[in-house]
């Protein structure tokens, strides 16, 4: 970190109005504003634009000029990350804010985010950004209709610059999860063929509708028998948080028990189910799912 | 936030915005047990102590950093309810 960057970025939120700014660019519900929304009505948006862009010189703002229309500001990560909390909580300690009213929802977002962000940040530090996120919005009651969206927005985005800030790499992977009945065939046929094909930028995850209690030992012996020999799962119930993480859900004879999170792109493969079948007919099965699973792979990266 | 909100948070980043001062809190906050003396913070920093004890009174009179006598030294820590805002803005 330049210790002088980050005083010229100090010394340029050092004014009431910028962090007043700041604050409503990060309640807004689209995450940026132009500099006559900020002002709002007969606002002087003259002095509004010298702001932001003292901001934007200071590496606080990005300018999105792309669109036709006016330039819109949105914060960037250093202003996430070093002045989200004192632009809504202001300087002395936050008060208490009842929860109460979003507590199941703030659980479910905070589920949510443990699981995008596993393997970086545990799952209390991801509570208590949501929980600290959540109440620094809710102080402001204006937006309290949208707060538990924005909640999980703005988490997601102060998670996301951290974890940028701290050098850990976040990839932008593709979340793929097969999902059969009881997670111990097909779904990890195809979980483990995916995993080989796939570089580190596809993340794979299985779950079965109902789960039993290890992988068929017939389906591994074919599946090592074939070198594809990452198999390193147990059979897993599916959740609702494991579909929300995924992008793609495939499911094999069990769709109608899969949630449905709009957003996914849901794939229903007609695979037969191996137990109890000789290793012949196993073999068959794996080829069928091995030629699917590479075209879901072209469609993944074209 | 309210304008007065946002008066008070503008006067506490005016203080702290100066290389020094952000050097000498990240200092404090990265020591061990969040506590550091004046000496300690000055040879860190190369810097004299009255210009480190200044800065320190001026962080002080801020509400940042708390003074704690003892024995023969003064320990020179975060205020708690600082320390969440202070470590966001070191990162």
């Amino acid at each position: 970190m330049g210790e002088s960057t980050l005083a010229r970025q100090v010394a340029a939120m050092a004014d009431p109005q910028r962090l007043q700014l700041l604050a409503l660019l990060l309640t807004d519900p689209d995450g940026e504003a132009d500099t006559s929304r900020l002002a709002g009505p007969g606002g002087d948006t003259d002095l509004v634009r010298v702001h932001l862009e003292a901001m934007a010189a200071v590496g606080l703002l990005g300018r999105d000029s792309r669109r036709s229309g006016p330039v819109r500001y949105r914060p960037t990560h250093d202003a996430l990350v070093r002045f989200g909390s004192l632009a809504f909580g202001g300087a002395g300690p936050h008060e208490h804010v009842d929860r109460s009213e979003h507590g199941p929802i703030l659980e479910r977002i905070t589920e949510r985010l443990s699981v995008t962000f596993a393997g970086t940040f545990a799952r209390e530090t991801v509570a208590r950004y949501v929980e600290e996120s959540y109440s620094l919005l809710a102080s402001r009651a204006r937006v309290r209709q949208h707060l538990p969206a924005l909640t999980s927005r703005f988490a997601t985005d102060r998670l996301t610059a951290l974890a940028r800030a701290q050098g850990v790499s976040l990839h932008t992977t593709t979340d793929v999860l097969f999902v059969c009945v009881r997670n111990s065939g097909r779904s990890q046929i195809a979980a483990c063929i995916l995993r080989s094909l796939a570089g580190p930028g596809v993340r794979v995850r299985t779950a079965g509708s109902a789960p039993v209690a290890r992988i068929d030992p017939a389906v591994v012996a074919v599946l090592i028998e074939r070198g594809w020999e990452q198999i390193a799962e147990f059979p897993k119930p599916l959740t609702d948080d494991v579909v929300r993480a995924s992008d793609y859900v495939v499911t094999m004879g069990c769709g109608d028990a899969c949630p449905l999170v709009p957003g996914r792109c849901y794939l229903d493969w007609p695979v037969a189910d191996p137990a109890g079948l000789e290793e012949a007919e196993i073999r068959v099965i794996v080829d069928e799912i091995e030629h699917r699973v590479r075209l879901l792979l072209t469609e993944i990266i074209p | 936030m309210s304008r007065q909100e946002a008066e008070s948070t503008g006067a506490l980043l005016r203080v702290v915005s100066d290389a020094s001062r952000l050097q000498l809190l990240s200092l404090i906050h990265n020591s061990r047990d969040g506590e550091a003396r004046v000496a300690d913070l000055a040879r860190a920093l190369d810097l004299r102590s009255p210009t480190v004890s200044y800065h320190l009174r001026m962080l002080g009179e801020a509400g940042v950093v708390s003074r704690d006598p003892r024995g023969r030294d003064v320990w020179y820590s975060i205020v708690p309810q600082r320390l969440a805002s202070i470590a966001d803005l070191l990162r």
